[in-house]
């Protein structure tokens, strides 16, 4: 649902958990980013 | 889409095979009380014998079954942007009027209860995006997809494009084929579990085409996947969606 905190943003479209215009080190600094914040929103129980 | 079904139904509203088959047939609204059977009945036998004669059928609300929606072109008698303006002016006046096209209700799901410890959880990755093995051995279709797949991520550290294409006509899927690590992050997941942040990745991702997908298809392929998710104790799930 729109607005949950279980919805993380990921990087557009044809690269969610990637980028293509960084390189190689970086993007993979921003997929272990995403996917960190993917499991705190687990760990996280809904906003009341 | 025109229906080449001869059958005729009749279930009340929330019955959930109204869901599954109001575009293969015509399901007549028999409310949910037995003191209206007559009248369904009637209804029912109107609608089979315009059926059989092949006539035209009306819309739900003249033949009382549940919309289906489908949509007929008709040609009407004012534009649209003088239809528009008269729904928001007799809205706006707190009158009644009918929207010409009602978007879907979604009944809100509650959110699961949060994951106590991650770091003995077992955790699963599935996917929208169309990532499947090269040849795509289960026919996931590119659009509508009525499948999804089940594919072994065991003992690797992160997706080669050379395994892998993308079963999905929506978006522009060089880089992912580049990389399918951009759609389904293993090699993040899996640095995750070697250092302990996760307990277990699940040895398979699961994998579907999102793209102009019929509720009807998604809330099946749902169901089906939440029921491996169950019979293979996962305890969380990352999903990626483009």
């Amino acid at each position: 649902m729109v607005g949950s905190n279980r919805v993380v943003l990921g990087t557009g479209i044809v690269h969610v958990t990637g980028d293509a215009k960084l390189p190689p080190d970086d993007e993979k600094q921003l997929r272990r980013k995403l996917v960190q914040q993917a499991l705190d929103a687990l760990q996280t129980n809904e906003k009341q | 889409m025109v229906s080449k079904s001869r059958a005729v139904s009749a279930m009340s509203g929330e019955n959930p095979g109204v869901d599954l088959y109001r575009e293969a047939l015509h399901i007549i609204d028999s409310g949910t009380s037995t003191l209206k059977m007559r009248d369904v009945l009637g209804r029912m036998a109107n609608l089979g014998k315009k059926l059989a004669a092949k006539q035209t059928i009306g819309l739900p609300q003249e033949e009382g079954y549940l919309p289906r929606g489908l949509l007929r072109d008709e040609l009407g008698k004012e534009t649209a942007a003088t239809r528009l303006v008269n729904m928001l002016v007799a809205k706006m006046r707190g009158e009644d009027f009918a929207s010409e096209m009602s978007p879907t209700a979604f009944a809100p799901v509650p959110m699961p209860a949060a994951v106590k410890d991650m770091t003995k959880a077992k955790v699963m990755l599935i996917t929208d995006g169309g990532l499947v093995p090269k040849g795509n051995p289960d026919r996931i279709e590119g659009t509508a997809a009525t499948r999804w797949g089940a594919y072994n991520i065991e003992g690797r550290d992160h997706l080669r494009g050379e395994d892998y294409e993308v079963s999905h006509g929506g978006y522009d899927t060089r880089f992912v084929q580049e990389d399918p690590d951009r759609l389904v992050p293993l090699d993040a997941l899996r640095e995750m579990e070697r250092s302990g942040v996760i307990g277990k990745l699940h040895d398979e991702f699961l994998s579907t085409c999102g793209r102009s997908n019929p509720l009807s298809n998604t809330r099946r392929l749902g169901r089906e996947m939440a029921e491996k998710i169950k019979r293979d104790g996962v305890d969380a799930v990352i999903l990626t969606s483009t």
